[in-house]
């Protein structure tokens, strides 16, 4: 049987991801990719708002009153090895 | 002297294309209305629209790339779609406000109805983009709108009060009819500062094959330029101080723009404003069709250029073929040119910051801009003014529609 | 390199340097125990809308299907993309794929471009 899976990136964007306990753990923002052994696989997910903005290439700090928001920043980078995405609508941390 | 000439060739042709059927007609109904207490939003305006546009030419010499492909790239694809959408909708408005605007310009001048010049203009506009290069588009039409001095000349011979044209340069609140006040300030601040204008000269940038040397051009073209072109719109509020105003008169129809000038000039100054508005309000209709097709060509990745032979770029083609159709229509099915002008204007503004907000974001960025990157004056002056107009807008637009 | 900031949306040219389009999609195979490897990408009008509305792209789905053939996106294997001048190039001729259908209908049947130019 065929444990592979074809996953849309672009449809996790923007996705919740739920801790072990179902708590909200962040929204996936991005993927970042490795080079191992010739494959390009995808060695971590960014989660949480710091990651959207470093997406958008940290341009949007430098206007005038975004630094004035009121928000934390946050950012949490996850190795593959802890995102279960056999539910690609429902993305899982593994304990 | 090769810089020299194109700096003068560049100031001459921004001064000569900044007029189109927006500018004229808001900066009347504010003359006419309110004399020249709204001189302040036609400067506002004129100099969002000069950072503005020195922003997306130096956006363009520095990164290779123009404004839509950097959206696409740095936005993505859903929020790139919605801008295109917004932008779309308002511009296919202006767009038909501008085809009407030049069938106006033929009625006044033959006495035949407007309708029956929408279809031959929206041709003749097609087949000029169809067969026309960038150069003749962005040089050619704009060297004829220097006909549009004639509003100058008119102004200053009818003896304005400089007085209160100086007192007018300064915000202050309506002591009449304030609902409309903002109404028309709104209007004239979306005439301006129309996101298109910027999709446009970015393009144009690259179609010129601009780069890091051009800085300075740049500079000068968009300041000046636009500098100049935003003296011509107060030329033409004071005209409407001078003509209208002391009559009571508002503008309602076309005829009442032509009286602007034939009150002053007499019979030549008649046929100046109908040279003035036909060839103002082509040039707009080229320039609107151009960068709309520009926007979703680049955005999406296809073959595009307006030096390109159009049957080879026949996705670019087809899309400037049909938004000039839809808009023609818009006017043939009896939109009144000078109602779409003014909606069409005040909904740009009102949609100034999903155009001008992901652009400020770009102009920060320093991936694409090295080291030319927005200074904080630059960020603040355009981030105030449009989100100033959002808010007016949002505010005045269903006060307007309620009240009329 | 990220995904989404470096390669989701970006240019895509052919061979001989002809605008093919943009990254519209990209897959990634999951395998149990190993992390998720980068396969594919998509370049497909039906791919970009369903980003923003499933039933808008199911809609653009058919009308693709009819004009070109194509019951599926074209994807473009991973390893046959470099990244070169500020753009990806694949090791193909654009007018040799699907994602130039719609251009080279109109060419042909509107615009009258000469087919061997």
């Amino acid at each position: 049987m065929n444990d592979e899976l074809e996953i849309h990136v672009e449809h996790l964007l923007g996705r919740r991801v739920r801790d072990a306990d179902g708590r909200v753990a962040g929204r996936i923002e991005e993927f970042k990719l490795d080079v191992v052994k010739g494959e390009t696989i995808v060695a971590e997910y960014h989660l949480g708002p710091d990651a959207l903005w470093e997406r958008l290439g940290g341009a949007a700090l430098h206007l005038p009153f975004v630094r004035a928001l009121p928000f934390r920043p946050r950012r949490i980078r996850i190795p593959w090895q802890r995102m279960d995405l056999s539910d690609p609508l429902r993305p899982r941390l593994s304990p | 002297m090769k810089r020299v000439l194109q700096i003068a060739l560049g100031i001459v042709t921004s001064v000569g294309g900044f007029l189109e059927i927006g500018s004229i007609a808001t900066a009347a109904q504010a003359g006419a209305a309110f004399g020249y207490r709204l001189a302040w939003s036609i400067v506002a305006g004129t100099v969002c629209i000069a950072f503005l546009l020195e922003m997306s030419g130096r956006f363009a010499a520095c990164s290779g790339r123009t404004i839509p492909d950097a959206l696409r790239e740095r936005f993505g694809g859903p929020v790139y779609l919605t801008i295109v959408a917004v932008m779309c909708c308002v511009s296919i408005l202006v767009l038909g406000a501008e085809i009407g605007g030049t069938a106006v310009a033929l009625q006044l001048g033959t006495g035949i109805a407007l309708r029956w010049w929408v279809a031959p203009m929206a041709v003749l506009a097609w087949f000029i983009v169809w067969r026309g290069t960038f150069g003749f588009i962005e040089n050619g039409v704009s060297l004829l709108g220097l006909v549009t001095i004639v509003f100058v000349v008119a102004a200053v011979s009818g003896g304005p009060d400089y007085g209160a044209l100086a007192r007018g340069l300064v915000p202050r609140l309506p002591d009449h009819r304030p609902v409309h006040y903002w109404y028309v300030a709104v209007s004239v601040l979306g005439a301006s500062i129309s996101p298109y204008l910027y999709y446009f000269y970015s393009s144009g940038a690259i179609e010129d094959k601009w780069n890091v040397g051009y800085l300075g051009i740049n500079r000068w073209v968009a300041g000046i330029g636009m500098g100049f072109g935003g003296f011509l719109s107060v030329a033409v509020m004071v005209l409407a101080a001078i003509v209208l105003a002391p009559a009571g008169r508002e503008v309602q129809h076309y005829r009442d723009l032509s009286d602007l000038t034939t009150t002053v000039l007499g019979t030549p100054g008649f046929w100046l404003f109908v040279a003035a508005l036909g060839i103002a309000c082509l040039g707009a209709t080229l320039e609107i069709a151009l960068s709309l097709a520009y926007l979703l060509a680049q955005g999406l990745g296809w073959e595009w250029g307006e030096d390109m032979d159009p049957r080879r770029s026949a996705r670019f083609s087809l899309t400037y073929t049909v938004i000039i159709a839809v808009a023609a229509v818009i006017v043939l099915a009896g939109a009144d040119p000078l109602e779409l002008t003014n909606i069409s204007m005040a909904l740009t503004a009102a949609s100034l910051p999903v155009g001008v907000l992901p652009f400020l974001v770009l102009m920060n960025d320093s991936d694409y801009l090295g080291d030319h990157t927005n200074g904080p004056l630059g960020n603040a002056v355009v981030l105030v003014i449009s989100v100033l107009a959002m808010v007016l807008g949002v505010i005045s637009i269903p006060l307007q529609l309620a009240g009329s | 390199m990220h995904l989404a900031a470096d390669v989701l949306d970006e240019q895509l040219v052919d061979v001989k340097h002809q605008k093919a389009g943009r990254i519209d999609g990209v897959i990634v195979s999951t395998r149990p125990g190993q992390p998720p490897r980068v396969i594919a990408i998509e370049v497909s009008p039906v791919t970009l809308v369903a980003r923003v509305n499933w039933r808008l792209a199911r809609w653009l789905g058919r009308l693709d299907a009819r004009i070109t053939g194509r019951r599926t996106p074209f994807r473009i294997a991973w390893d046959a993309l470099r990244y070169r001048d500020r753009s990806f190039q694949f090791d193909g001729d654009v007018d040799a794929t699907p994602i130039n259908a719609v251009e080279h209908w109109l060419r042909t049947h509107v615009t009258g471009w000469p087919a061997n130019e």
